[in-house]
Parts: C-alpha cells; structure tokens; sequence
C-alpha cells in the first residue's frame, strides 16, 4: 500500500491520508462511529493516526479511551503503530487490550468473586481461564450418554438452550440436536456454577458473568464508574464480537460510552465463536452508529479487487491503479492439491512472499504430505524433529509431544505451557520435563528414521514405560506418568514394516524454506498482504465448507466470506487450486472473473 | 483523598497487626522513642516511589523480631493502605484500587525469602488481589519523605537533579513541552546558547583564547585524527544541565540588597538552611496543586521527621502553622513525627496521634479520647509547650498548682528510696509532673480515661495520677455557748473530716474504674495541711516558714520557733491541727506565699528528707505514675 510504504519510514507528520481516511480522523468523539474498511484500506494506520490524535489532543485524564482488538498480534501491532507516532507508548489513562482482556480486567475481576461465590486460593482472587481442552467439573447427569466438562457447553440466547462444544463433533451434533427440558438445564447451570465458584471459566462464561453483574442492582455505581472511566471505546474487528459481547456494548453504551466500530463485516469468518455479522449490524442501527466508509483498496489490482467483489456481490471498490491489475488464475489438480505445488513453488522464484490457503488443517497438511498425522505419528514426528536439533522446532516438538501426552494419558491441560497440566504450578518446569522426556527417548532410539514402525513403536513403548522413574522428572509430574507403565503402542494397520522416515519426510522444513512456501489456514492470514495468494479448494463440496462451491453458494453465508477474506490477501496474484472443474462450474468461475486454463 | 487508615504486621517493630487512623490535612505523630513513628513513616514510604529520597528497599531487618529468647523473624511483611474521601475524578483515577467500593485499598506483601539479595514481594491494588498491578497508577501519588538527620545545604547544591532544578523544571514544564514540539529553543536555552556563543567568539574574554590554546595542544598531542573538539562555555544548551547549573543564593533579610550581595548557603544558618530546602519542596508540591501543572497527581503525601529539627523554638511554631495551612488549603496530606513540644502545643489535639509501645505498639489519636467539645477547646487552648510533655511522658501526675509541682519531686524521693539508686527518683521512671493550673482534671484526665460514664472514648495507654485537695468549707457555724452562732475556722483532723467542696472529688469513682488513671485527693484540708497533719513533718515545716518570715527577729518567728521543737509525733490528730492551721495562714500570708514557701520547702526536703511522713494519697500518686505497686521495693 502506497501509504503503507511511506510510513515505515517517517512519523505521521509525514502521511498523507486521503480525503476519505482523513475524515475519519476528524470524526467526532461523542458519536458511536463505524468505519466500514475493505481488505487494504489502510484501516491499521488510520486507526493508529486517529489514536493519536485523540491522546494528544485529550484533556479528561483520569478518564482515557480503551482501544480493544481480538487478538493478542493484532493489539501488539497497534500498539507498536500508535507507540511510533506518538514517540512513547500508549500509557495510562489510556488503554489498548483484547476485548476478553478488558472484559475481565476492568468489568469483572473486582466484582467476580461477590457473583460467583469464589473463596480464593490463599488470598489470591484472580480467575484462571480454561479452555474446552480441560475436562473438569463434570455434570452429574449424562447427556447423550456422557457427563459433559462445565468448559464444554455455553449457553446460547438465541436458540435458549445449551450448546456443546467438545472435542467430538459428532457426539456434539447429538447432543444439540437432542432435547432439553428445564431439569436438564438446571443442572447444566450448576454445574457452571461449580466451575466458577472454584474460580475457573471460560472466556464464554466471563461475558456472560459480566452481563450477570450489570444487571445487579447493587452493581450500578460501580459500572457507571467505568462508564466514566472509558467514556470511549474503539473497537477493531467490529465484526467478530458475538452476541453476549454485543450485549456489553449495549449496556455500556446505555450508560454513556461511546463506541467507535472499525471493521468489514464481510470479513466475520469466526462463527464457530458464536459471532455474527447481521447481528452486528442490528445492533449498531439499533444504537444509531454512523457509518464512515473507507473503500479504496491500496493493497491489490483491480482485477483481484473485482473477482472478491463478485464474490460476495458487494459495492465496487477501488483497487490501487499503481498496481498492474493481473487477471485471477484457477488451476487444476486431478486427485490431491498437492499436485500444484509444483507450479506454485516456481512462482515463488519471481515473487517474495507466496502463501497457501486452506479452510482446515487437514487440507493444510495433505499439501503438505498428502496425508494428516494422528496419534502415533505425532510421537514419531516429535522425537524426529528434536533429533534434527534445528532450535527453531524444539517449541513444536515441545508442543506436538505435550498433545501426544495430554491426549494419551487424559491430562486436565491449560493450553498455554504447553499443554501443561493445571496442577502443575511452574509452565517452565513442564517444558523442560517435556524436553527432558523427550530428549530421553531420542536417547534409547525413538528419533531414528530408519526403522520399521513396528520396532520403532516396541522400543518407544518400554523407554516410556521407564519414563516415571527417570531423576528428571519433576515430583508434582510423576504421578501424571504412570498411565505410561503399562502403556499400548502399536504402528497403524498396514504400516507396521513401513519405514518412519517415509512417511515422515516431507515435513516443511522451516529453515530451509523459510523464503518459499508458506502454508496457512484463512484465520492464520487475516489482516495480511501477500504477493501471490494461492485459495486451495477441497476436492468435494458439503464437507467444512472448504470447496469452492460451498464458498459461492450462498454470497451471504459465511463459507463467502472465506472466501472474500482469503482471495482479498494478494497485491499482484490470486490463485484458486481447485479439482478437476465440469463445463458449467468453469462458467460460474470465468463469470466471476478468473482466467481458466 | 487522603489515607486513612494503615495496617501493618511483621514489620519493624509490629509483630502483631497493628493500626493507626490518620486524618485528612496534618498528622502529627507523638511518643517516646521506640514507640513506632518512625516505623509507621517506613511503611507509608514502603508503599510509594519518593520522589526525594528514592524508592525503600526491602532488608532483613525489616521484618519483625521479638526479643524472647525463642522468638524468630516474621515470615511475612504486609502492609495495607486505605484511602477514604475520594471525589469523583479520584474514583476514576483509582478505578482498579476501589474495584466495587467507595475506599481504595493498596497492600504491600513481602515475604521473608531472599533470592540474589532481594526479598520476594508483592503489591496489589483492590480490596482482594485480582488482577495484575499497574504499576503506573502509583505515579499519581506523589510522596515526599524527609528524613530527620538531613543535609539541606548538599540536597540544595547545584547539581544532577539539584531541588532547584526540579522546581524549575515543574514551573516551566509546559513551556518546554510547547518548545519541543515546536523544535524550537526554550527561551532559557536560547539566552545561554547566545551567551556561550558571545563568550567563546569575543575577543573580550580569555575564552576564545583558551579555548585555542586547548584545541591546538590536543591536536599535537593526538594528531588531527584521534583528537577531540573541545569547547569552554557556561553550560551546554539543554534546559536541564542550565538549571542544574544554577545555585541558590541567600540574604539574612528582607530588606533591599543588590543582587551581587546575596551569598552562599554554605555560609547560611543550618536552621535557616533546612528552611529554605523544606520551602523549596512546598513550592513544587503547591505549585502542582494551584496550577493542575506535570504528571496528574491526586494525591499528595509529605512525610517528615522531626521538622523542629535545627530550628529554634519560634521558627519551629512558623513552620508548622505554614505546613498546617498548605495541607488544608492544597489538598496535602502532611504526617510528621516529633519529639518538639513547642509544635504539639501549636496543633488542636485533633490533630495529634499518640504512639506507645507497652508490650505492642498502640497509636491512639487524640480526637478519638472523647474529649467533649468544650474540653477539647480546653485542651487545645491550654495545652502549651510545658503541659505536652504529657505527650511523651511515661506517667504523668498532675497537680493543682506551682506548689505542689515544686515539691512533688522531692516528695518522690523520700517515697521511692527503697527501690535503690537509679530507681528513686520520678525522672528514673521517665514520669512528669504536670501543673495544670487550676482544678481541670476533668479536662486533661479524659485523655487517659473516662472521665464520666457519658464521656465515652480510647486511652492514651499511659499511667496518670491527678492529684487534689479534699477542700472543705473554711468555716462552720458552731454555738458561741451564749446561744448564739459564731463563725469557726473548720481544721479537719483524723476524727473529724468532712468531704470537701472540690468539684472534681465526684470524679474520682469513675476515674478509679479505669486501667490507667486514678484521682487521689487529700484526706483532710490542702496539700501542705494534708502533709502537715502526718507525723513529725509540722517541725520541719516551721522551721522552713520561720526561716522565710521577713521579720527575723519578732514574736511570728519567735513563736514558730518555739513550736518547731514540740514532739508532734506524739501527738494526736487533732492536737497537731491547730498547728497545722497556723502554719497555713502563715504560708497564705503575704509575707511568704504558696510559692515561695513552696521552693524553699522542696530545697529543705531535697537536702534532707529522712524520716519524713508522705500522706497516703500523695505516696498513692506517686507509686501509680510510676507503676509500682505499695511495697513492692
């Protein structure tokens, strides 16, 4: 982006925005404001610049405005851009967080424990946040057979019944489906009760403790506080807020925070958290936002703007005319996607950064090999990769063994660690236990690509047996280790006189590759610019949503926003890789603007 | 806002959880030494960054050890601050301390484990540790600590982060700001770029010369290469090396000098010195209060050590009224400790917190003793340099008049001489007479107890024995034996007392029924009757009048002579009384007077006291101030 370009250099003196960026600088403070941005638009600078000019200009301290995004990366990026215009970090009073974060931190930690009952662990108040990977706090009733986790299950507005959320989805397809009577929710809603009076929740439940505690009577002043305290809230990424944070926004809002929306909600691609662009929408015309519009594309050419305008049959939109428009290409595989990363990597001779896409991890990785890793193989993968010793795998070693053993031995994990169980106090003790052990069973032969998997799973199954009693490992892990004694390891059918190293190699070498391919999921490249983006398609429609037919089926359905979100990445190129196309479907795809060989 | 409360365990000398209540504006913090004020500065400081003596480190000796033998070091340090009246931008500022509360609360742990010569510790704002500090919230406290032993000339010496250049720099702050973004040079800065430049180019000044001189040595001794630029100017053009250039310069007064007269404060008073540093800090704290200036600050606490420190007794009553006035006036929160009583007695007791340490720490604020409205303007009204020393004495007696002031301490002597040297006098046990001046018991007494059921409060957990006579009615209506009535001066003797018309003899009961205080009263008249009554004491006491009656050689002191030899130990009570009697109007007599017999009478005593008679009630008071109990020798 041309803009873009000029500021890595200079500070916002020396930007020039344009009239439609300038004017949302200039938009005023007391409003609820919406600044629709499309892919490119420059949306992150003219944030930053607003920013700005609202801290030096600010003259209400203590009161100070809350900047909230959805990711970590993307607050850590803000607050960089606005750190570099304003020559010193963003500080007090103001405040720049993840919207969970500020949900936690400023709306609920100091009225949690009067909601939820929570005696503290030792003077300590602070919640400790889980994700659907622990399984504590079972229900005492079954629910299509199974006692559900309390981290498993939320409960949903809309449809006023309980949604599951487990590791198995056809189990959770049951369970939604199956009926629910008020005894069932009764005691779902004390088992959540439970896990919050221990001091646990989910970031689900966080909202909806907060939404608990705004409707308190006694609650008021303390809200109208933090009402005072923020009389202004910008959020980035308006169009992944779900229902209940909506919600928040409503209440804050009734008591004076004004809110200023920045985002596109064609590019709402998190449902599976529960977040919808059409209510987003309700509720900003229901709180009367006023829509500001950045619609010129900085990022791409032309014709890339027009085939993702098509997609979603959306407004025109400006592409960058520096940029030489290249007409979108499709191109063919027979059988597996894999087959045009021949073509692709040639590509990546004449371009910088050229990135694969995928709807799921498991299209992802047959790119890659062909085929996904499970179970075993992840083990195998694991002690491979430590053997290799390139230090920039030892975290994913490091991770891959701690989901091999979370998963095996049925841990309560926190995610963070990795993996790390919730007992254990130190996350630095687990990782180097997890190097240690793994380490140890690199030693008694576990990392040798040139074994059959049937030797290769007999010698990995007596060194974890000895495993426990290795001096290394720390005491408050030890006893999470003895469902490895007598433990089952068996090669997958067929495979028992394969080679490890075959199957195994081929794994994306990162060092090496590091200026070729990158491989990548549609949530992986949001908010990126790439040179040539390649949309891989799966090879039938109806599974995930990741064929292209899925995508162009429904233009207000989120399987186009995919879409929309992934061919809106690239400058010069645009690629989709799509199975063998019929007559007709190449139709439906030169309709839409893509050149067909 | 201010802090009102402090909690503190494990620290210093609070082993157990120890509280005091300080108020909004000035604290004064009164007691002997070891009683813990200084420890209570040391916790408040514990808490915040001060700005003028750095932030406080954690050490070993911070955590409490009790002096038994088997006693061993406090495992943990807490410290609790709660903040009250806070108004609705505090509310805002300290959002995370107040959580769902009016008060903000902040706490300090620390616990007693060291780790590469640190202890580990812990600060969390809020009334339950719930989430991460900010740490940047504690810049809107600004602290200011002075210490007692301070060096106001070194602290007020040009220099990096000189008092004067911090001032200058508050006052000039927005200015700067405004020339920075403007890229511009402060006017200061440009005043003195001009003035080097005119020093290093003139021909006028050495300067210029030096300066080539320098330059051209260099250059042979280095070679044009390796050698080095050098300059020779006042100062470098930065606003802050200019002001940390700058010396404050003095005049003894006010009157018109020339700017050339002023001197160095290395020549200046050291009393006058400390003012001067002490005033600077004012300024800057004020100057942040009037003009909303710098960092946004909501609260302003000044803590300081002795202020009487170097300062004669008139300068000490200035300093204070001015710290008393910025502290209302500019939202400050003043706490100092003294040992001065010229500033107790210039402070309403409303303003005073009593520090103890019996077996615990104990602070006691004055204004929660119950003192009712017209005691406490008593109090603070007739509270002077002399009768603070209540303030800081163990036990206190206090007594009617100058007489009984006089003499008491000699009277001390002859009751403690069995306790042994360095235990037999009221100065071994740290207890002060006290002259109230008149019968107001009732006033001075509530600070130690209750004085009536009504007058309900805390204690100053001090000894105190008030000491008064039993006044009865001078005369009484007796037949004249002609059937007639005649007025009759009233003795009271041994089988014929009468309680008396002293007012404050109706508080002696309750009085009695508190933990630190007792009301004695004498049995029979007034004080040098009462003591005339026992034993051989009239020989003594004649001798002392017949030795001051201004007639030498007349029939008064012929006739007090001739008494003096009587064996009034064999008497009965009522033979001795008429004596007793006469040697009052003796003693009431112009000639004499309370006072000067008394003076004379504590000499006598002084030199020799042997065998002398202390009535019960006076010996009662003595031995309870001093916490000794009867025979107990």
């Amino acid at each position: 982006m041309a803009a873009q370009d000029k500021a890595a250099q200079a500070g916002a003196a020396d930007i020039e925005f344009t009239d439609q960026q300038q004017k949302y600088i200039d938009a005023p403070l007391d409003k609820h404001v919406y600044l629709r941005a499309c892919p490119g638009s420059g949306k992150t600078e003219v944030v930053a610049a607003k920013v700005c000019k609202i801290i030096q200009e600010w003259n209400h301290h203590p009161s100070g405005i809350a900047l909230l995004t959805f990711l970590n990366s993307a607050t850590d990026e803000l607050q960089s851009r606005v750190h570099k215009y304003l020559r010193e970090p963003m500080g007090l009073p103001h405040y720049i967080s993840t919207f969970d974060s500020f949900v936690l931190t400023h709306l609920l930690s100091s009225i949690a424990s009067e909601i939820t009952g929570f005696q503290g662990r030792d003077g300590d108040f602070r919640i400790r946040i889980i994700d659907k990977s622990a399984d504590i706090y079972r229900t005492r009733i079954k629910i299509c057979g199974r006692s559900v986790s309390a981290c498993r299950y939320n409960y949903d507005k809309g449809s006023k019944r309980y949604v599951f959320s487990t590791n198995d989805r056809k189990w959770d397809n049951e369970a939604n489906l199956a009926q629910q009577d008020e005894a069932d929710q009764k005691a779902l809603l004390t088992n959540k009760k439970r896990l919050w009076a221990a001091g646990f929740a989910t970031y689900g439940d966080i909202d909806i403790l907060a939404l608990v505690g705004m409707q308190e009577e006694k609650f008021k002043d303390y809200f109208s506080r933090i009402a005072r305290r923020f009389p202004l809230v910008i959020v980035d990424e308006c169009q992944d807020l779900s229902a209940e944070q909506l919600l928040i926004v409503k209440r804050l809002s009734l008591l004076g925070v004004k809110f200023h929306f920045v985002g596109d909600l064609n590019q709402s691609i998190y449902g599976f958290r529960r977040s919808n662009p059409a209510s987003v929408r309700r509720r900003m015309e229901e709180l009367g936002f006023e829509e500001y519009v950045l619609n010129e594309n900085w990022r791409s050419g032309q014709a890339v703007v027009d085939v993702c305008s098509n997609i979603l049959q959306s407004d025109r939109v400006v592409g960058n005319p520096r940029i030489a428009s290249v007409k979108p290409r499709v191109i063919e595989y027979q059988n597996c996607p894999s087959e045009v990363l021949p073509a692709i990597r040639e590509m990546s001779l004449i371009h910088d950064s050229v990135v694969v896409v995928a709807r799921g991890h498991t299209t992802l990785q047959r790119l890659r090999t062909g085929r996904a890793f499970e179970g075993i193989e992840l083990l195998a993968l694991a002690c491979i990769n430590l053997k290799a010793g390139r230090l920039t795998d030892i975290a994913q070693c490091l991770e891959t063994f701690g989901k091999w053993l979370a998963a095996r031995l049925k841990l309560q994990v926190t995610k963070a660690g990795p993996y790390c169980p919730m007992d254990i106090e130190s996350k630095l003790a687990w990782r180097i236990f997890l190097h240690d052990g793994l380490q140890f069973l690199v030693e008694h032969g576990a990392g040798d690509g040139n074994q059959t998997w049937s030797d290769w799973a007999r010698a990995a199954k007596i060194t974890l047996g000895k495993l426990p009693d290795q001096t290394f490992v720390p005491v408050e892990v030890r006893e999470h280790l003895e469902g490895l004694r007598g433990l089952n390891l068996r090669a997958r059918s067929g495979q028992g006189k394969m080679l490890i190293s075959e199957r195994l190699t081929g794994v994306p070498d990162v060092a090496a590759k590091r200026d070729c391919l990158r491989f990548e999921t549609i949530h992986g490249v949001k908010g990126e610019t790439h040179d040539v983006t390649v949309v891989v398609s799966s090879q039938k429609p109806g599974v995930h949503q990741s064929h292209w037919k899925d995508w162009l089926r429904d233009r207000t359905s989120e399987a186009a926003r995919f879409a929309y979100v992934a061919s809106s990445r690239p400058k010069h190129v645009l690629i989709w890789a799509v199975k063998k196309l019929k007559a007709e479907d190449r139709l439906v795809l030169e309709g839409l603007g893509f050149e067909l060989p | 806002m201010y802090l009102r409360t402090l909690d503190v365990q494990g620290f210093k000398c609070f082993g157990e959880p120890f509280s005091i209540e300080l108020h909004d504006g000035l604290n004064v913090l009164v007691g002997e030494n070891g009683a813990g004020k200084t420890g209570v500065v040391s916790a408040i400081r514990q808490l915040f960054n001060d700005s003028e003596s750095g932030k406080r480190i954690i050490s070993e000796r911070d955590f409490h050890r009790g002096f038994g033998k088997d006693d061993v070091a406090a495992e943990e340090i807490k410290i609790q601050a709660t903040f009250s009246g806070l108004d609705e931008n505090d509310v805002i500022a300290f959002d995370t301390w107040c959580g769902n509360h009016a008060e903000a609360k902040l706490t300090f742990t620390a616990l007693n484990q060291e780790s590469r010569g640190r202890f580990k510790h812990h600060i969390y704002g809020g009334h339950e540790y719930n989430k991460a500090f900010e740490t940047e919230k504690l810049d809107y406290v600004h602290c200011v600590y002075l210490p007692p032993l301070r060096d106001a000339e070194t602290k007020l010496r040009e220099g990096r982060q000189s008092r004067l250049a911090r001032l200058l720099k508050a006052l000039c702050r927005k200015d700067i700001e405004a020339a920075r973004k403007a890229r511009a040079l402060h006017p200061l800065e440009q005043h003195v770029g001009d003035f080097n430049r005119q020093l290093s180019e003139s021909d006028q000044f050495a300067i210029k010369a030096a300066n080539q001189r320098i330059g051209d040595s260099l250059k042979a001794a280095l070679g044009a290469h390796l050698s080095q630029g050098t300059m020779i100017q006042f100062s470098e053009v930065s606003f802050s090396r200019i002001v940390e250039g700058l010396r404050l310069l003095y005049f003894p007064d006010l009157s018109k000098a020339d700017a050339a007269q002023f001197r160095a404060l290395e020549e200046n008073s050291l009393g006058y010195n400390n003012l001067l540093y002490i005033a600077s800090i004012l300024a800057e704290l004020t100057y942040e209060a009037d003009a909303g200036q710098g960092e946004k600050t909501y609260l302003r606490l000044l803590l300081i050590e002795e202020p009487e420190a170097h300062l004669h007794p008139q300068l000490q009553l200035r300093l204070l009224r001015h710290l008393k006035k910025a502290a209302e006036a500019r939202g400050m929160q003043v706490i100092i400790t003294t040992h001065s009583t010229v500033i107790t007695a210039a402070v309403s007791v409303d303003h005073v917190i009593h520090l103890s340490n019996l077996n615990r720490p104990k602070a006691v604020p004055l204004r929660n003793c119950g003192l009712p409205t017209q005691s406490r303007q008593f109090v603070d009204r007739w509270l002077d340099a002399t009768k603070s020393n209540l303030l800081f004495a163990k036990g206190t007696i206090l007594v009617e008049g100058i007489a009984e002031a006089m003499v008491l301490p000699a009277l001390a002597k002859i009751v403690l001489q069995p306790f042994g040297e360095g235990r037999n006098s009221l100065d071994d046990y740290g207890v002060s007479v006290i002259n109230l001046g008149g019968i107001y018991f009732n006033h001075f007494m509530q600070l130690f107890c209750d004085v009536r059921a009504e007058h309900q409060g805390k204690n100053i957990p001090v000894r105190c024995s008030g000491l008064t006579d039993n006044d009865p009615p001078k005369s009484v209506i007796e037949d004249d034996g002609e059937d007639g009535q005649k007025s009759v001066p009233f003795l009271p003797h041994a089988d014929n007392c009468i309680v008396g018309n002293n007012p404050a003899l109706g508080l002696q009961k309750h009085i009695g029924l508190s933990e630190f205080a007792r009301l004695f009263a004498g049995k029979y008249k007034t004080f040098e009757y009462d003591i005339a009554m026992e034993g051989n004491n009239l020989k003594t006491m004649l001798i002392v009048a017949a030795g001051l009656w201004e007639a030498q050689n007349g029939t008064v002191v012929k006739g007090l002579k001739a008494d003096a030899k009587l064996d009034f130990a064999a008497m009965s009570s009522a033979q001795r009384a008429p004596y007793a009697g006469a040697l009052l109007d003796r003693i009431d007599s112009d000639d004499i007077g309370k006072g000067i017999y008394a003076q004379a009478f504590a000499d006598v005593l002084e030199a020799n006291g042997a065998g002398f008679v202390v009535p019960v009630y006076i010996r009662q008071a003595i031995l309870w101030a001093c916490g000794l109990e009867e025979g107990a020798a």
